[in-house]
C-alpha cells in the first residue's frame, strides 16, 4: 500500500524499540503528523488512520550513523576529492561541514537504501595515507538524510567540533622532509590545539569585560567563538585517534580546559578502556570492515567494541562513510556481534547510542512516543547480512523504495 | 588421516549440499566426500556435528604481501617507473610473514590470485597463493598464474614526472605495440631456431611472460570498469587472440552479452566500496544481471586495504541480498574464482583429489553468527602453523 499521509499504523512488525520497552512481538507503532504517538501491543487504531502491515518483518527506528562525511566527500565525483578538509591551515574552526554539504549528493540515497535516517557530518577525510586532516578541522553537522536543501535536513547545528590527533594532521602538514610546517609531530599537533583553546579562553575573559565596560571594544572573531562554545561545553569536542597515546593527548586536553569529549575512531581504545569508561567518555568506533590500511591502524580488531561496552563504555559504530559505504552500516554491527557485542548492544551502537553521542536523542534514535516518526521496515533481523531494507520513513513520510 | 563427520557439507560442486556428511581426508588431498564413506582405522574423528563444511575460499584478485599490512606506502605491488612492466613478477614482491596473509587463513580465505597493482599498462606476472607458508615457494599453486593489465582511468601516480599515456588511446596504443614488438621478437626468435645462421632476438624477460599470453598458456588480468574500456580491450584481444578476464568490472553488465559471447568472466568488485568514479553508477545488481547474462563470475575483495579480504563472505552477502541465488554468490568465491585463476583442478570444491583446503563455520556462511572455528590448508590445521613468525 501507499503511505504518503502522515496519519498511520505500522502492525504486526516484530519492533525493535531500542528503549526500554525492547522488542514487541507484533506490535503497533501509531504516527501522526511527523510524530511517533503511541507504540505498544494493544493499542487501538484511530478512525482514518492508514495501515502498513509489516506481518514477518522487523522494524526498528531509522538507523544513525554517528562519524560521516556525506555530499562533503562526494560520491561519483572522481579524484581528487579533497573536499573534506580546508587543508589550507591546521587550525579553522569557523569552517563548518553545514555549507559544504550536498543534498544531491549518491551518498544520502545510499544511505536510505542501508536504513540511516540520521548522520553526523564532519570535516575531514577518507582513512587512507594520502588523505588530509586538519587539527582544529571545524563544525560538525547533524542531519536526516533526506531533503532537497541542507537547512531542511538539519537536526543539530552546529553540533560539535572536530579535531585530529595523530599522523593524519602531521602528515597534511609535513607531507615530506621539504615541506615542513606546523605541525610536524605530535607534540606539535597538541600544541596547537593548547594554543587555541588559550586564546579561546582569553577571547571569552574579553568579551565578559567588554559586557560590563563600553569603552572596550572586541572584535568578534568567528574561529574564537567557535572554540568559544566548546569552552562552555554547548557542543563536544570529536578527537580523531587511532592509537592509545594519542587518545590519551584527547583526554589531558579534554581535562586541562574542561571540554566534552567524544573519541573518534578510538581504535587502540581497549588499552584505555577503564580510563575512557570512568570519565564516561562515549567512543564513535570503525569502520570494523576495513583493512589496516596504515600504520596507525596496526592494532584495528572487531572485538574492540565488545571489550568497550563490557567496560561500560558507550559506543557507536560508524562506517566514516565514504571510508566504507553507509548502505552498509548494519555489517559493521554484525561483525562487532560476532566477535562478541551483545545483539541487542550492537544494534543500540547505530540507533540510541549514536542519538545519545550525538545529542540528538530526544528526536531520534528510538522507536518512542514523542519521536520523530523514522522508521525502517527490514525483512530479517537487521544484523543478518541477507535482511534488505525494505521499507524507510523519515518524518513519517515513506522516502525508500 | 582424518575424517571430518556429521557436518553438512558445501561441496561447491555438482554433489550440491550434502547432510551429516564426510569429508574423509589423507595426505593433504581429499580422498572422500559423501553420506557413506568406509572411514579407515587409522582416521582421526572429528566430529563438526551441526556445522557447516566449506570449502577454503577463494579471492580472486587480491594485493596480501605486496601491499604490507599496517604500513605506509610505498608499497610493493605498483612498479612505476614505466607503463609496460611485463617482466616484473608479483612473487618477488611478496612478503610471505606479512601479518595480511595469516588474517586471510583464519578468515577462511585460503587461497589468493596475488597480482601486481593497476599503475601500469601491462604491470608483470601475477601468481595463485596459498595464504599460509614461510617461503613463497611454500604458497606457490600457479606462476605465473596471468598477466596483469590496467584500462581506463590513469591510476594517479606518486609524482608527475613518471610517465604513463596521457589518453585512452594512448593506454589503447601502448598495448598493441608492446604486443607487436613481442610477436616480432617470437617470429626472430623463430627464425633463429629454424635457421643457425640467423641472428636470434636479445633474451627479453617482458616478452617472454608476453608470449605466454599470446600462446594462450596464461590469460590476460584487465584492470578495466568502464564499459567502452571494456570493449577497446576486447577489440584488441580479439585482434591478437587470447584470453582474458575483467577485473572490477562496475560497468559490465552494460556489456554483459559481449562479455558471455567471448567466455570473458568477471572477477567483479569488491562491491562494498565507495563509488569515487565519476562516470559510473555501480551497485550489488551487477552481479545478478552479469550471472543473468551467462557471465561466469568471481567476487574480489582486492584486499588487503581496498576491501579486508577476511571478510569475504560479505561481498557474497551483499549480492544476494540484491538479488543473486545464494549458491552462485558462494560458488562467486570458491569454485568460480578457482576456475577463473586456473586452480579448479586443486582447490575451490569439496571433491575427490581436490587439497583439503577447508573450513569449518559455526553456521550457514552468510549468518552473522556464523564463525570459522577451524580451517584446513593441504590438510593441516591453521592453528597448528601459527608459530610460523
Amino acid at each position: 500500500m501507499k503511505i504518503e499521509n502522515n496519519h498511520f499504523a505500522i502492525i504486526n512488525g516484530k519492533i525493535l524499540t531500542m528503549s526500554s520497552l525492547g522488542i514487541i512481538d507484533k506490535g503497533t507503532i501509531l504516527i501522526k503528523n511527523s510524530k511517533i504517538i503511541a507504540v505498544g501491543k494493544d493499542i487501538k487504531i484511530p478512525f482514518g488512520f492508514e495501515v502498513f502491515d509489516a506481518e514477518g518483518k522487523f522494524v526498528t527506528p531509522g538507523l544513525i550513523d554517528a562519524h560521516t562525511h556525506l555530499g562533503i566527500i562526494p560520491l561519483r565525483a572522481g579524484y581528487p576529492r579533497n573536499e573534506g578538509n580546508e587543508s589550507t591551515n591546521p587550525v579553522t574552526p569557523a569552517i563548518r561541514a553545514l555549507d559544504g554539504i550536498n543534498p544531491q549528493d549518491p551518498g544520502f540515497k545510499t544511505a536510505l537504501k542501508g536504513g540511516v535516517t540520521t548522520a553526523m557530518i564532519l570535516p575531514g577525510s577518507l582513512s587512507g595515507p594520502r588523505e588530509k586532516l586538519n587539527v582544529i578541522a571545524g563544525q560538525g553537522t547533524v542531519v536526516k538524510c533526506f531533503g532537497k536543501t541542507v537547512d531542511e535536513m538539519v537536526l543539530r547545528h552546529p553540533a560539535c567540533m572536530k579535531m585530529g590527533l595523530g599522523d593524519r594532521p602531521k602528515k597534511t602538514f609535513s607531507p615530506s622532509e621539504n615541506q615542513l610546517k606546523m605541525p610536524s609531530t605530535r607534540m606539535g599537533v597538541a600544541s596547537l590545539i593548547r594554543t587555541y583553546l588559550t586564546k579561546a579562553k582569553y577571547y571569552q575573559l574579553k568579551i565578559e569585560k567588554a559586557k560590563n565596560n563600553s569603552s572596550i571594544d572586541v572584535e568578534i572573531d568567528l574561529e574564537m567563538e567557535a572554540l568559544s562554545a566548546l569552552l562552555r561545553r554547548e557542543y563536544p569536542a570529536r578527537i580523531h585517534a587511532y592509537r592509545a597515546d594519542d587518545i590519551y593527548t584527547a583526554i589531558r586536553l579534554a581535562e586541562e580546559f574542561k571540554f566534552d569529549l567524544i573519541l573518534d575512531h578510538a581504535t587502540e581504545s581497549v588499552v584505555l578502556a577503564e580510563e575512557i569508561a570512568k570519565r564516561n567518555i562515549p567512543v564513535v568506533f570503525g569502520p570494523i570492515m576495513h583493512g589496516k590500511s596504515i600504520f596507525e591502524l596496526e592494532k584495528l580488531s572487531p572485538d574492540t567494541p565488545a571489550k568497550l561496552v563490557e567496560k561500560g563504555v558507550k559506543v557507536a559504530i560508524t562506517s566514516d562513510h565514504p571510508t566504507r559505504p553507509i548502505e552498509y552500516l548494519t555489517y559493521h554491527a554484525a561483525i562487532a556481534a560476532r566477535e562478541g557485542l551483545n545483539w541487542w548492544e550492537a544494534l543500540k551502537t547505530i540507533t540510541i547510542n549514536a542519538a545519545e553521542i550525538l545529542g540528538v536523542a530526544h528526536r531520534v534514535g528510538s522507536i518512542e512516543a514523542g519521536k520523530d516518526a523514522d522508521i525502517v521496515i527490514f525483512s530479517d533481523d537487521p544484523l543478518e547480512p541477507l535482511s534488505k531494507v525494505e521499507t524507510v520513513f523519515i518524518n513519517g513520510i515513506k522516502r525508500y523504495p | 588421516m582424518f575424517a571430518l563427520v556429521n557436518g553438512t557439507i558445501f561441496t561447491m560442486s555438482k554433489m550440491g549440499i550434502i547432510k551429516e556428511g564426510i569429508v574423509l581426508v589423507n595426505e593433504g588431498k581429499i580422498v572422500g566426500v559423501g553420506r557413506k564413506i568406509k572411514i579407515p582405522d587409522e582416521a582421526e574423528k572429528i566430529d563438526v556435528q551441526g556445522k557447516i563444511v566449506f570449502p577454503g575460499m577463494i579471492d580472486a584478485h587480491n594485493h596480501i604481501g605486496g601491499h604490507a599490512e599496517a604500513e605506509d606506502p610505498p608499497f610493493d605491488n605498483n612498479e612505476w617507473t614505466s607503463p609496460v612492466t611485463p617482466h616484473v613478477r608479483m612473487i618477488d614482491g611478496v612478503n610471505p610473514l606479512d601479518e595480511g596473509f595469516q588474517t586471510a587463513a583464519k578468515a577462511g580465505v585460503t587461497t589468493i590470485f596475488c597480482t601486481p597493482g593497476s599503475a601500469n599498462v601491462i604491470s608483470g606476472t601475477a601468481a595463485v597463493l596459498k595464504t599460509v607458508g614461510k617461503t613463497i615457494s611454500d604458497m606457490i599453486l600457479l606462476d605465473p598464474a596471468a598477466m596483469k593489465m590496467a584500462f581506463g582511468r590513469k591510476f594517479p601516480r606518486p609524482s608527475s614526472d613518471i610517465p604513463y599515456p596521457a589518453t585512452r588511446m594512448g593506454t589503447a596504443a601502448i598495448l598493441r605495440n608492446t604486443l607487436i614488438k613481442t610477436i616480432n621478437y617470437l617470429k626472430k626468435k623463430r627464425k633463429a631456431e629454424e635457421n643457425p645462421e640467423k641472428e636470434p632476438p636479445e633474451p627479453n624477460i617482458g616478452f617472454e611472460y608476453l608470449a605466454l599470453v599470446l600462446q594462450r598458456k596464461i590469460p590476460a588480468h584487465v584492470h578495466v570498469s568502464r564499459a567502452d574500456d571494456i570493449m577497446t580491450f576486447a577489440r584488441i584481444a580479439d585482434e591478437f587472440g587470447f584470453n582474458w578476464c575483467i577485473a572490477h568490472g562496475f560497468e559490465a553488465h552494460v556489456v554483459a552479452e559481449e562479455l558471455a559471447k567471448r567466455k570473458v568472466p568477471v572477477v567483479l568488485g569488491p562491491i562494498i566500496y565507495p563509488n569515487f568514479h565519476p562516470d559510473i553508477d555501480w551497485s550489488p545488481e551487477i552481479a545478478v544481471i552479469l550471472h543473468k547474462a551467462g557471465v561466469k563470475i568471481a567476487l574480489q575483495s582486492d584486499g588487503p586495504a581496498v576491501f579486508p579480504t577476511q571478510h569475504l563472505p560479505l561481498l557474497a552477502a551483499a549480492v544476494v541480498r540484491a538479488g543473486m541465488d545464494e549458491w552462485e554468490a558462494l560458488k562467486a568465491i570458491t569454485i568460480n574464482a578457482a576456475e577463473i585463476i586456473g586452480v579448479d583442478h586443486r582447490v575451490g570444491s569439496i571433491e575427490v583429489g581436490k587439497d583439503a583446503d577447508l573450513v569449518i563455520f559455526s553456521d550457514h556462511p552468510l549468518k552473522w553468527r556464523s564463525k570459522v572455528e577451524k580451517v584446513f590448508i593441504n590438510g593441516k590445521e591453521i592453528e597448528n602453523l601459527e608459530n610460523r613468525k
